[in-house]
C-alpha cells in the first residue's frame, strides 16, 4: 500500500462534494449582525433535506419546547435566532456529510460520538457562560477528519483501525503511527476551507493537545467535552478508551469534580437527543 | 424488609420472606420464588396472606452485580490511563457518578 501524506489528504478535500450553494448562502447570511426571521426561513426552506431535519430536531426534546412546532418561521421564533443558528450550522454540515458513502466504517458510532460531544460542549459553554453555538458546532465536527479519511482513503483508515485493535491504543496514536499525521489536522484543514469561525478551526486542530493554548479558548471545552462523551459512552463499545485529559486544560476550566459530575448527569438525561443526528 | 400481603395481591416472582407453615406442616420454605401454581395451592390450603421480601431487598444482589459491572466498565474505559494524577481523579469522579446514579 502506498504512503499518503497530510498534503495529499488536504489536496483531496477538493473531491468532497461541495457544500451546496444554498447552505453556503444560509451560513453566510447567519454571520450578519442583524438577521431577519423571514429571510432565514426562506433560505432553510430552499433545501428540503435540511428543512426536514431542522424541524425534526427542533421538535425533539433537545430544545424542550412546550408544544410541537410545524413551520420553520415558528421554530425560529420559539427558539430564538441565536439558538436556531447553532442548530442550522450543525444540521447543515451533518446533512451534507451523510451523503458521503463510507463502506466498512461505523458511521453510526461516529455520529453518535459527534452528537454526544456536541451536547457536552453545549452544557460546558452554558456553565462557563461562553458562546453555545460555536461550542455545539465544534463538538459536532471535532473528529470530522476521521470521516474524511475513511471516505477518501478507506484502505489507510482500515490500517489505522487494525493497528489500534492490535495495540489496544488510543485511535490518535494509531493514526500517528500508521499515517504520520492525524484526524485533527485533516479536520482543521476542512474547517478552514469552509470558512468556519477561527475559534472552531483551532478547537478542531488542538482538541487533543490543548496545553499551549491561551486560557478561555474553545479548545479546552472541546477537549473536555470529548472526554465527557467517552465517559458517557457515546458511542460506547468494548474498545472505547477515555482520551487523555490534560491537567493544564482541566485547571484552566476551573470546573471542579462536583460540577463535572452534575454536568455528566445533565447530558446523560438528554442522551436520547443525540439520536437526531441519525434521523 | 418483610411485608405481609394478602394472597390475592401476591404475584409470581415474589420471594417468600419467612417459612410458610400450616399448623406444624411446612408448606413452603423461606426464600421460595412464588409461581402461579404456588398461589393456587396456597388458596386451596386456605392461606389468606403471606410474608414476602420487599422488592428493595430482593434486588440487593442485583445491585451488587450492577455495581461490579459499572466498576468493570469504568476500569475498561481507563485501561490505558496510566498513573497520571488528573486521570486518576477523573476515573474516581466517573466511578462516583456511575455509582450515585445507581442509587
Amino acid at each position: 500500500m502506498s504512503e499518503i501524506t497530510l498534503q495529499m489528504v488536504v489536496d483531496d478535500l477538493d473531491r468532497l462534494p461541495a457544500l451546496p450553494e444554498v447552505i453556503w448562502d444560509l451560513m453566510d447570511y447567519l454571520q450578519r449582525p442583524e438577521v431577519d426571521v423571514g429571510q432565514v426561513a426562506y433560505r432553510i426552506a430552499r433545501d428540503p433535506a435540511l428543512a426536514a431535519k431542522f424541524l425534526r430536531v427542533a421538535n425533539s426534546s433537545f430544545y424542550g419546547l412546550q408544544r410541537q412546532v410545524a413551520t420553520i418561521p415558528d421554530v425560529l421564533t420559539v427558539l430564538g435566532l441565536r439558538a436556531a443558528r447553532t442548530l442550522i450550522n450543525g444540521v447543515a454540515v451533518v446533512t451534507h456529510f451523510q451523503t458521503l458513502v463510507v463502506a466498512g466504517y461505523d458511521q453510526r458510532a461516529f455520529w453518535l460520538h459527534s452528537a454526544g460531544t456536541a451536547l457536552c460542549a453545549r452544557a460546558l459553554a452554558r456553565e462557563l457562560g461562553t458562546n453555545m453555538e460555536n461550542s455545539f458546532t465544534a463538538g459536532l465536527l471535532h473528529d470530522i477528519g476521521r470521516l474524511i479519511l475513511a471516505a477518501h482513503f478507506p484502505e489507510k483508515s482500515r490500517s489505522v483501525t487494525t493497528y489500534r485493535a492490535e495495540h489496544d491504543c488510543h485511535p490518535i496514536e494509531a493514526e500517528q503511527e500508521v499515517l504520520g499525521f492525524d484526524h485533527t489536522q485533516i479536520g482543521a484543514a476542512l474547517a478552514l476551507r469552509w470558512k468556519f469561525p477561527a475559534e472552531i478551526v483551532v478547537a478542531i486542530a488542538s482538541h487533543h493537545k490543548p496545553m499551549g493554548m491561551p486560557a478561555g479558548s474553545l479548545v479546552d471545552q472541546i477537549h473536555l467535552a470529548d472526554v465527557m462523551a467517552h465517559v458517557l459512552e457515546f458511542p460506547g463499545g468494548n474498545d472505547d478508551l477515555v482520551p487523555f485529559l490534560s491537567n493544564v486544560a482541566w485547571n484552566r476550566l476551573g470546573i471542579g469534580w462536583v460540577k463535572f459530575k452534575r454536568l455528566l448527569g445533565e447530558v446523560d438525561a438528554q442522551r436520547n437527543d443525540a439520536e437526531w443526528v441519525l434521523s | 424488609m418483610i411485608q405481609i400481603i394478602p394472597l390475592d395481591q401476591t404475584l409470581p416472582g415474589m420471594v417468600l420472606g419467612e417459612v410458610l407453615m400450616s399448623g406444624s406442616n411446612m408448606l413452603l420454605p423461606l426464600g421460595t420464588v412464588i409461581n402461579t401454581s404456588h398461589i393456587e395451592s396456597l388458596r386451596h390450603c386456605g392461606v389468606s396472606e403471606i410474608a414476602v421480601l420487599s422488592p428493595s431487598e430482593r434486588t440487593i444482589a442485583e445491585v451488587d452485580e450492577q455495581r461490579e459491572a459499572l466498576r468493570g466498565q469504568v476500569e475498561r474505559l481507563f485501561r490505558r490511563a496510566g498513573s497520571n494524577i488528573t486521570m486518576k481523579a477523573l476515573r474516581r469522579a466517573v466511578l462516583e457518578y456511575q455509582l450515585e446514579k445507581l442509587k
